[in-house]
Parts: C-alpha cells; sequence; structure tokens
C-alpha cells in the first residue's frame, strides 16, 4: 500500500496574476522530498490547493488516488502544517490537539503522545499565546502527526526554530520517511533541505524547474567545473576569462570556478600568467549553489531582471 | 488504493465536528467569560427592572373567577326569582363622538347588582356586531347585526343562558348558550348600555403622549318584555360599579331610552410582570452573540480555519456543527439566566405591588411564563447563529458584532418613536421580534386594552413572534453557507 501526493498540469491564477503555470510531480513514499524556490514562487500555493483550502483555475492535486474533500477522515491520511501561528493564542496546547483530534475521530491519547513526540509534554497545558515561535512550529508538527498520516506536507517547518531544533527536525524528518511515509517539506533555503531530502523539487515563478534526486542535482550542477585557490583571485579571473569567456565566476574572496576547461588547462594557463595559486581541484556543487543556477537560470529565460535572486555565497 | 483508504478511515460522523466545535468553544477563558457575564447580566439588569418598578395596590373589582374586571354600566333591571326570559327590541344607538367601537347595548341577566357577580348578556356593539358574553371572559361573536332593528332576547334556565336573535320580533333564532353558574336562586334581569373609554396615543420622536376619554352611549329599548316574573315587578335603574360617566335610564314598562358609560369585561394589568421580570435580556444577550460571532471570525483572524477545514474539509458541515453548537449553548445560556432572573423577580415584585388580583402569583410552568422563558432562550438561540453567519460573511469580529447589536436593538430603540401600529408591523419583521412571547398578559378581543410595541405587543401575537428569527437565522445560515463553500482559505 503506498501513498504518493500527484500534482497534474496545476494552474492558479488570481485575476491576471499567474501563482502557478502548470506544473506536475509526485511525492513518491519513504523518501522526504525538498520543495524549493523563492518566496512567491508558489510553494504555499500549491501546497494549499493539496489540501483542500483553495481550488486550483485548472489541474489536479490528488492524495492517495483522491481529492482532499474526498477523503472522509483527511487527518488520517495527510498530515500537514501551514502556518504555525494558526492557533487561538488563548487556548491550551493540548486543548489545541483535542479539537482536532475529536474531528477526526481519534483517540484522546493520541494527544499527550504527540506531544511527547514533539517534545511539548511539559507544557501540554500552557496557552499557545505564550509559546515561542519555535514552540508553535513543534505544536504544528505534532497536529500533522496526530493522526499517524501517512503522508506529510509541511510548510516551511524549521521556520523559527534554533539550532538544536532544525537539528532534531531534520533527524524527526529522515525517521519518519524510514518509516514510508511520503513527506513533502517546502523551504525557501536550500541549505537547510541538505542531508534530509533525497529529492528536489526546485519551483521558481510558478513553474518546476527541477525534479530530480538530490544526487543527480548535485552531480549536474557541479558537472565539468573547477575551483582555483589562490590569493590573486582578480588575476586569475581576468587570466581564465580569456581563455573560456563568460564561464568563469568568482566564488569568494579567495577562489574562482571555470567551467569548460579541464583541470590541466586551467593549470597552464595560470602558469602562463604567472598568477600564483595554492590548489586546483574537481569543483563540489552545495544544494545551494545547484539551485542558485536553476533560478538564475530560469529567470534569464524568462527575461526579466531577477540576477540577485538567491542567496551568493 | 483509493478503496483501501476510505476502507480504512470511516466518515466523521456529524457529531464528532460538534464535540470539536465544543472543545474549541469551552476551550478560550474569555468565551466562557463572555457567556457568564451574559447569564450575570441578564439576572442583574432583570432584578433591577423589577426592583424599580412599582405600582399602587388599587381597589380592584374581582370576577366570579378571581380575577381583575371592570364592571360598571347602566343597568335598568327587575329581579327574576327563577327561570324565565327578558326580551327588548335595541335601536337607535348613539353617543359621544367618538363612540368607542366596544360600546355595548342588550339585554342581560346577572347574579344580582354588585360588580363582579356572574352574568350573561346578549348585547350589539356600533363596530363588532352581535356578541353573547359572560363572567367577563368568556366572548361569543354571533354575527355583524349592528345595533338596528335588533330583537334580542335572553332565557334562564338554572344555570345555563340562551341567547335568541330576531329581525322582525317574530321568527327567532338561537345564538347559544352559557353556562353561567349562578345556581337556581333569584337573579336580576334587565337592560343595559356601556360605553368604555377611548385610548388614544400620540407619538412623535419626542416622544408618547396620551391617555383615555371617557365616552357615554345611548340605547333606545322598546317591546320589553320579562317572563318568569310573579305579576308587575317595577323597573329599577343604577350604575353597577363606577361608570367614569354617570349613566341614566329612562321610560317605563316597555320602552326605555338608556345612557350609560363604563364597560363589563376583564381588566388587563398596565404592566406585564413576566416581562418586567426579563427585561436584563436585551443587554444580556450581547455578549453571547459577540461570542457567537468569534467563534468564527477568531478562526479567520487566527488562520484557524485552515486546520479546521484541513480536518474537516467538508466546510458547510463545518458551519452547521459550529451554528448547532453556539445555538445549543445560547439557548442554554438564557434559559438559564432567564429562568433565574424570573424566579428571583417574582419575590421583588410582590413587595413592589405586584400583588392579586391584578397580579396573580405566577408559576414558572404555567403556560405563558413557561413560553416567555423557553421563547426568550430560543430567541437568543436564533440570534446566536444570526450572528454566526454574519461572522462567516463578513469574517470580521467588529463589523458583525456591530451589525448583530443594531439588529437586535436598534429596532427596541426606535420603535418607541412610531406610530404604533406601524411599529408593531415594523418590529414583527425584525430578528428580536422573538422577544414578543415575553408578553404574558392575555389579550382578549373585547378589550381594548394599551398595546405598544416596546411592551411585546406585536401585530399577530406571540407564536408569530418567532417566524422572523427563524427566518433571519435560516437566511443568515443559507449565505454563510454558499459563502464558506466558494472561499479560498
Amino acid at each position: 500500500m503506498e501513498h504518493h501526493i500527484d500534482v497534474r498540469d496545476l494552474r492558479k491564477s488570481y485575476g491576471a496574476a499567474v501563482a502557478l503555470d502548470g506544473i506536475s510531480f509526485r511525492v513518491a513514499p519513504g523518501h522526504v522530498t525538498g520543495f524549493v524556490g523563492p518566496n512567491g514562487a508558489g510553494k504555499t500555493t500549491t501546497m494549499r490547493i493539496i489540501l483542500g483550502l483553495a481550488a486550483p483555475t485548472s489541474g489536479t492535486a490528488t492524495v492517495a488516488g483522491c481529492t482532499y474533500r474526498e477523503v472522509p477522515s483527511p487527518l488520517r491520511l495527510v498530515g500537514s502544517l501551514l502556518d504555525a501561528g494558526a492557533v487561538h493564542p488563548a487556548r491550551r496546547a493540548d486543548h489545541h490537539l483535542l479539537w482536532l483530534a475529536q474531528a477526526t475521530g481519534l483517540s484522546r491519547a493520541r494527544v499527550p503522545q504527540v506531544l511527547e513526540v514533539v517534545g511539548l509534554g511539559g507544557v501540554a497545558k500552557k496557552r499557545v499565546g505564550t509559546f515561542s515561535l519555535g514552540m508553535r512550529q513543534r505544536l504544528g508538527i505534532a497536529a500533522a502527526l496526530l493522526g499517524d498520516p501517512p503522508i506529510l506536507v509541511l510548510d516551511e517547518p524549521t521556520n523559527g526554530l534554533d539550532p538544536e531544533g532544525i537539528w532534531w527536525m531534520r533527524g524527526l524528518l529522515r525517521d519518519l520517511a524510514s518509516e514510508g511515509r511520503a513527506i513533502l517539506v517546502s523551504s525557501h533555503l536550500m541549505a537547510e533541505l541538505e542531508g534530509v531530502a533525497s529529492h528536489i523539487l526546485v519551483l521558481g515563478r510558478g513553474r518546476i524547474l527541477a525534479d530530480s534526486t538530490t544526487e543527480e542535482l548535485l552531480r549536474h550542477a557541479s558537472a565539468g567545473r573547477v575551483l582555483v585557490l589562490t590569493d590573486h583571485a582578480p588575476a586569475a579571473l581576468s587570466a581564465l576569462a580569456a581563455a573560456a569567456p563568460g564561464r568563469v565566476e568568482p566564488a569568494g574572496p579567495d577562489r574562482v570556478t571555470v567551467a569548460g576547461l579541464t583541470s590541466a588547462q586551467v593549470l597552464r594557463v595560470l602558469e602562463e600568467a604567472h598568477v600564483p595559486l595554492h590548489e586546483v581541484r574537481a569543483y563540489q556543487a552545495t544544494l545551494e549553489e545547484a539551485y542558485r543556477d536553476l533560478t538564475v537560470g530560469s529567470v534569464d529565460h524568462a527575461g526579466a531582471g531577477h540576477r540577485g535572486e538567491g542567496a551568493r555565497p | 488504493m483509493t478503496i483501501v483508504t476510505r476502507s480504512r478511515t470511516g466518515a466523521q460522523p456529524f457529531v464528532a465536528l460538534m464535540t470539536a466545535e465544543w472543545t474549541k468553544l469551552r476551550s478560550v477563558r474569555s468565551w466562557w467569560v463572555g457567556l457568564l457575564s451574559s447569564i450575570f447580566i441578564i439576572v442583574v439588569v432583570s432584578l433591577g427592572g423589577a426592583s424599580g418598578s412599582t405600582v399602587e395596590s388599587l381597589d380592584v373589582t374581582v370576577g366570579p373567577d378571581g380575577e381583575a374586571v371592570t364592571d360598571a354600566f347602566q343597568f335598568v333591571h327587575q329581579p327574576l326569582p327563577g327561570d324565565g326570559s327578558i326580551t327588548a327590541r335595541v335601536g337607535n344607538f348613539r353617543g359621544t363622538e367618538p363612540l368607542s367601537p366596544w360600546a355595548k347595548a342588550g339585554v342581560i341577566i346577572k347574579d344580582g347588582t354588585s360588580p363582579g357577580a356572574g352574568y350573561a348578556a346578549l348585547l350589539v356593539t356600533p363596530d363588532h356586531g352581535m356578541r353573547l358574553q359572560s363572567n367577563f371572559t368568556d366572548d361569543r361573536y354571533v354575527d355583524q347585526t349592528g345595533p338596528a332593528d335588533s330583537w334580542l332576547r335572553l332565557t334562564r334556565d338554572g344555570d345555563s343562558v340562551t341567547g335568541w336573535n330576531s329581525r322582525d320580533g317574530r321568527s327567532w333564532r338561537e345564538v347559544g348558550t352559557v353556562d353561567v353558574g349562578f345556581g337556581r336562586g333569584p337573579v336580576e334581569v334587565g337592560l343595559f348600555v356601556a360605553s368604555p373609554d377611548v385610548f388614544r396615543t400620540e407619538r412623535s420622536l419626542a416622544g408618547s403622549s396620551g391617555g383615555s376619554f371617557p365616552t357615554l352611549g345611548t340605547a333606545e329599548f322598546d317591546d320589553v318584555e320579562v317572563k318568569g316574573v310573579s305579576g308587575s315587578t317595577a323597573w329599577a335603574s343604577l350604575d353597577v360599579g363606577k361608570p367614569s360617566t354617570p349613566g341614566s335610564a329612562t321610560g317605563e314598562a316597555t320602552s326605555w331610552t338608556v345612557s350609560g358609560s363604563g364597560d363589563v369585561a376583564p381588566l388587563p394589568p398596565d404592566t406585564d410582570a413576566v416581562r418586567l421580570s426579563l427585561t436584563g435580556v436585551f443587554i444580556g444577550a450581547i455578549p453571547v452573540l459577540a461570542v457567537s460571532v468569534l467563534l468564527i471570525t477568531a478562526e479567520f483572524r487566527h488562520g484557524m480555519l485552515a486546520a479546521t477545514i484541513a480536518a474537516a474539509p467538508r466546510r458547510r458541515r463545518v458551519v452547521l456543527a459550529k451554528a448547532i453548537v453556539i445555538a445549543l449553548t445560547a439557548f442554554a445560556a438564557t434559559l438559564l439566566a432567564a429562568a433565574a432572573a424570573f424566579l428571583l423577580s417574582q419575590p421583588i415584585l410582590q413587595a413592589n405591588g405586584f400583588t392579586p388580583p391584578m397580579y396573580p402569583s405566577r408559576s414558572l410552568l404555567e403556560g405563558p411564563v413557561l413560553r416567555a422563558v423557553l421563547g426568550t432562550a430560543v430567541t437568543v438561540g436564533l440570534l446566536a447563529v444570526l450572528a454566526l453567519a454574519l461572522g462567516v460573511v463578513l469574517r470580521r469580529s467588529a463589523a458583525a458584532i456591530s451589525i448583530v447589536v443594531f439588529l437586535v436593538v436598534l429596532p427596541q430603540l426606535l420603535v418607541a418613536a412610531l406610530p404604533v401600529g406601524i411599529g408593531r408591523t415594523l418590529l414583527l419583521f425584525t430578528p428580536g421580534a422573538g422577544f414578543g412571547l415575553q408578553r404574558t398578559t392575555a389579550t382578549y378581543e373585547h378589550v381594548t386594552a394599551s398595546c405598544l410595541p416596546e411592551d411585546g405587543c406585536l401585530a399577530g401575537g406571540p407564536w408569530l413572534a418567532l417566524a422572523a428569527p427563524i427566518v433571519w437565522a435560516a437566511v443568515g445560515l443559507a449565505v454563510a453557507l454558499a459563502a464558506i463553500r466558494r472561499r479560498d482559505l
């Protein structure tokens, strides 16, 4: 029995503004699928449509083959976290989970269990208004886990968490995926998904820019690039730019990357130009860079001046 | 895969959604404070109203059943020792302008001449046709026969009195029999004329003014014949009770001209003592209505509705569950408060002069009181549904609460400035019309009593008052269900 999220040709427009421009993807069980893209790319809109909170202009989004509204007891199938602040501040944490359990027909014994899982057992009877953003995120995760669902949809779950919390969340997500759940996690920071997501969906301006395993994405992003470490980066830059025009980029105060030249060619060029260097090796891209390449490319292709989008290292 | 999923998870029963909504309602402390303050305000304001109201205990005439009555008329009479009858032709009914539409001229058999004694009468009126009336509260409409050339007859057979009517004095038809309860002993039989005071109210934005004006009616009787008396008994005439204007009678044997003022009818109290013990409901309902609005607007405001809808994607069921929960809660809180206000007010009102016979002591479980208390609670329950619906549609607490208060309270304030008839009809269409059920004063068709809309006296009687809140709640809910279905959250 496998539970997928299936999104097909999803479009959503608000008047003339197109939020989603025909996206399709599938979230498979047993993996954490990272859903990344700059703010405003349409991640939250996609998740709201999957959860039946917004209606698509066209296309479908299904969970385990049904639209969300058709699922008779949805919290047992899909756990979700959209906005951790969306709790009445005067309500106690356990009461917030209790009404969710009651609406879903779950035993009230689940409430202390999930509070324990997210580490809020000690503040069950505290008002949510007194919680930090990180505690509210944990409460949101508790709500998502209440029905022990095979599918999880989490929008920016690490938002507001401290480093310890982020570390905890990564472990939790890995554990939940290893239990065979299909998990879709959005983030606007690719780095947050490093080491957690085994599959990456990159969304930009309402379109899917990449849909591949993390491994493939990194290989593709690093492909054929050479990293040069030098104390004379400007000199290296101009020397290499002459040999491979438009394919040289500064990668930091003491480093430059080059595409289209082998390590040997790079060494020869720099030697001829008398640029001292420490090291030349094959480049290992980070997810962040892979993501930046994709989003910058997409923006160029679209012809708009969004070059500054995405964090530069 | 789909089939497996569906069999694994049962559909959420509606009661589960109601339980969840009840948990939401009870788990926000300020909402509890709202509900409790509603109860507190209803009780305290009502008790304040009761303490501030006093009446002078007047020397009231008491009818055969112990009820307060008016019994004042000009009576041309002679004793009737046992069974017998009286016949007379009545005509040329005239009087002061305006003559009361309920002026009465006719034949009467009465258990003595003291006010409040039992009686049966067949009479004609200027505007309300011919009536057979007995013992003040019993009033039967016969037909449209007016005071022109009507022969009237009453025959007595022990306790029961039968009325007859003729257009020519020869062919008679029976119009009804009443059981009067004065045994087989001697009674008084004769002719009578009464004309009640005319009540007029002038209204403007500056306030109401008005009062009652005495009237005097005069009728001519001939072909007067009494059977069952021995020989020729002399006629006598007097004013029974204390009419506003003294009456008179001239004539002899078979022909009389009789002028009379006053009325023979029940005397409803000016103040409805039950309604007076529920005056706090208007103000006290506001916090509970505010909570009804917040039950949904708080979810919009905190973005919580997304969680609610994610747990129960069939949104209309969610709104319906909320509506039922808040209606039952508002009903229960108001019922508790209104019952307490009524029970606690009774000793205060009695100490302030609201005593029998004009103000009989009331029990919570007697029909009209139960109707007033339950009707008040049902009305607030329906208003809570309307408030919730406004919250769904407007999504803003302040706007929805203001509109609810505006719809419920403002008409009650405004209506005192409108002409009575317009006010009584207009108020019937407002959501607060249901509070008209608080009126427990018995209304009699044959008594022209003060009937002001602000006293809960609406067109169409008490039960029709529930129609408006039901329609407002139903229409509001329908609009809310349509709105929640389409909206992106």
